[in-house]
């Protein structure tokens, strides 16, 4: 036996001579003393239990609550909108555009649209009085015009990158963006473009499609003439007017009163003159522009648009939409839980140590009510 | 075989709802957790306590007990064990040399004294399952089979493990 065993043999000795029988006692005395008062704890087990279940399950289902809320907040379906005036007209480029009248009215109509696109007939608005409107340039004389457009288009893209998609595009065709404005999955964007691009932005916009095919929702031409023969003859008849003023100031027995009345309103007609220029070239800019309003509507999503287009006539139709329509859901609902997963693991950050603290909290509880049994 | 009887498992079971029950399994196993207390602190009155806190716990706990042939006493001892875990931690780890176990033995004798102080001293150098493991077997007096069902390990490593204490502790004799 060595040395160690030894030790260990005088010890077992000595711990088996202690008089235990008093400590044995007490101990017993004040167990039973701590199993009645675990008793009468008992009596009210719901209390003892409420109170350590709510503190979880509050806990719990606020981080649950935290979690749901920014997971159909974050959901791709959550609404998402913005309007943006992108341009008002742009004096420059209407004076860059503006139209020599020589061509004519017909090429300011630009390039047809593809006629079987129209879901209504084309509105034009003709010039409304007997008069002779003809806009009269140098020698000829021509119709003036202004086109608008609304075009709807449905897409499989998200709806920013179609809005930027167009961006580009416009911008490429010497056009320019007047408005964005968009709500969740549908949206308009209203652009101005040279009469002359608007078939090329049509093809780019049959591309967009998903069904590569543009809807012509609303085509309106307004004859611009008439307004600018009514400026026309207001700039003729105040020149008119300052003319006849000049020729009073001509006269030497004006009194200075009425010579300054005259001065004042050949002042106030030239300003006149300048601001019916002004409007003059504004509208015959439009002459060469035409405005469309492009209606963008997105899919529901991908796999929705795709399971939409089988025929469910067909039986290999049906079996196909049913399965597509399976599988989308199921990627969906995945997809949601998936990310609910994560959104619990990034939250376990708060409720984590807050788990530990009520944890903690409640073993010093709990030791307390035990030492108060001692 | 264990050295040790083991209280029915219908005692256990009554227990949960019955006082006398709770107070017979005191009894049967009150002597034993003591004595293995004691041994590990060295001090009567420390080890009261921590018996005393063993069977509180084992009173609220009672109720999660379920037999599964493993001895009631390995579960009970692991209680036992986790108290004088939670006390060596409070007192930050300081484990003490109370010679208060020896009585008068080392009040007479200072050479017997140290040779204590040593023995414990070289006792605590060994890491604290190794402690609890020759305190089991040549102070509990129990069977490899109970310290290994105890200490949540096979029978095999349990007497590979009593033999490389030993011999540690031996060296630091």
């Amino acid at each position: 036996m060595s040395n160690a065993e030894k030790k260990f043999e005088e010890l077992r000795t000595h711990v088996n001579q202690l008089d235990t029988g008093p400590i044995h006692e007490r101990v017993e005395g004040n167990l039973r003393s701590a199993w009645r008062q675990a008793q009468l704890q008992d009596e009210v087990p719901a209390k003892k239990w409420n109170w350590r279940i709510l503190s979880y399950a509050l806990g719990a289902s606020g981080v649950t609550a935290l979690a749901l809320i920014t997971t159909v907040s974050m959901s791709p379906d959550a609404p998402r909108s913005m309007t943006q005036q992108v341009a008002t007209e742009d004096e420059e480029y209407q004076e860059g555009y503006a139209l020599d009248a020589s061509l004519g009215s017909s090429a300011g109509l630009g390039q047809p649209l593809s006629v079987n696109n129209f879901i209504t007939e084309p509105f034009i608005i003709e010039p409304t009085t007997n008069r002779d409107k003809s806009y009269t340039y140098g020698e000829g004389s021509a119709q003036l015009l202004d086109e608008s457009v609304n075009l709807s288009i449905d897409v499989k893209d998200d709806m920013l990158s179609v809005i930027h998609q167009l961006r580009e595009q416009v911008t490429a065709q010497n056009g320019y963006l007047l408005n964005i404005s968009y709500y969740g999955t549908s949206g308009t964007i209203d652009v101005q473009l040279p009469a002359s691009e608007l078939n090329a932005f049509e093809e780019v916009l049959e591309k967009l499609d998903a069904n590569h095919k543009v809807e012509v929702v609303d085509y309106r031409v307004v004859n611009i003439s008439e307004r600018i023969v009514t400026i026309d003859e207001d700039i003729k008849s105040t020149q008119q007017a300052i003319d006849e003023d000049k020729a009073k100031l001509t006269v030497s027995d004006l009194t200075e009163g009425y010579r300054k009345i005259i001065q004042d309103r050949i002042i106030a007609n030239e300003e006149h003159i300048k601001t019916q220029n002004a409007a003059r070239a504004e509208e015959i800019a439009k002459y060469n522009l035409i405005t469309v309003r492009v209606s963008v509507n997105e899919y529901a999503s991908f796999w929705e648009g795709d399971y939409y287009q089988h025929d469910r006539s067909t039986l290999s139709g049906m079996v196909k939409y049913e399965i597509s329509r399976a599988l989308y859901m199921f990627i969906g609902s995945f997809g949601t839980v998936l990310r609910f997963i994560v959104l619990i693991l990034i939250y376990s950050v708060i409720w984590v140590p807050v788990f530990l603290l009520i944890r903690g909290a409640w073993r010093k509880i709990v030791r307390a009510i035990q030492n108060r049994k001692k | 075989m264990s050295a040790y009887r083991e209280i029915a498992p219908e005692i256990v079971e009554a227990a949960k709802s019955d006082e006398q029950a709770f107070i017979q399994i005191y009894q049967q196993y009150g002597q034993r957790v003591l004595r293995f207390l004691v041994s590990r602190t060295g001090n009567t009155a420390l080890a009261e306590d921590l018996t005393q806190e063993t069977f509180i716990t084992l009173l609220t706990k009672l109720d999660t007990y379920s037999n599964t042939g493993a001895p009631f006493s390995s579960w009970l001892l692991q209680i036992a064990m986790n108290h004088l875990r939670m006390h060596f931690r409070k007192s930050n780890n300081a484990q003490s040399v109370d010679l208060d176990l020896m009585g008068d033995s080392t009040a007479d004798n200072p050479n017997h004294k140290t040779e204590w102080i040593d023995f414990f001293l070289a006792l605590h150098k060994l890491s604290e399952v190794d402690q609890h493991i020759l305190m089991m077997k040549y102070v509990d007096d129990m069977s490899n089979q109970d310290i290994a069902e105890a200490l949540h390990i096979s029978p095999n490593t349990c007497g590979v493990q009593i033999h490389r204490a030993l011999s540690q502790l031996q060296k630091y004799l």
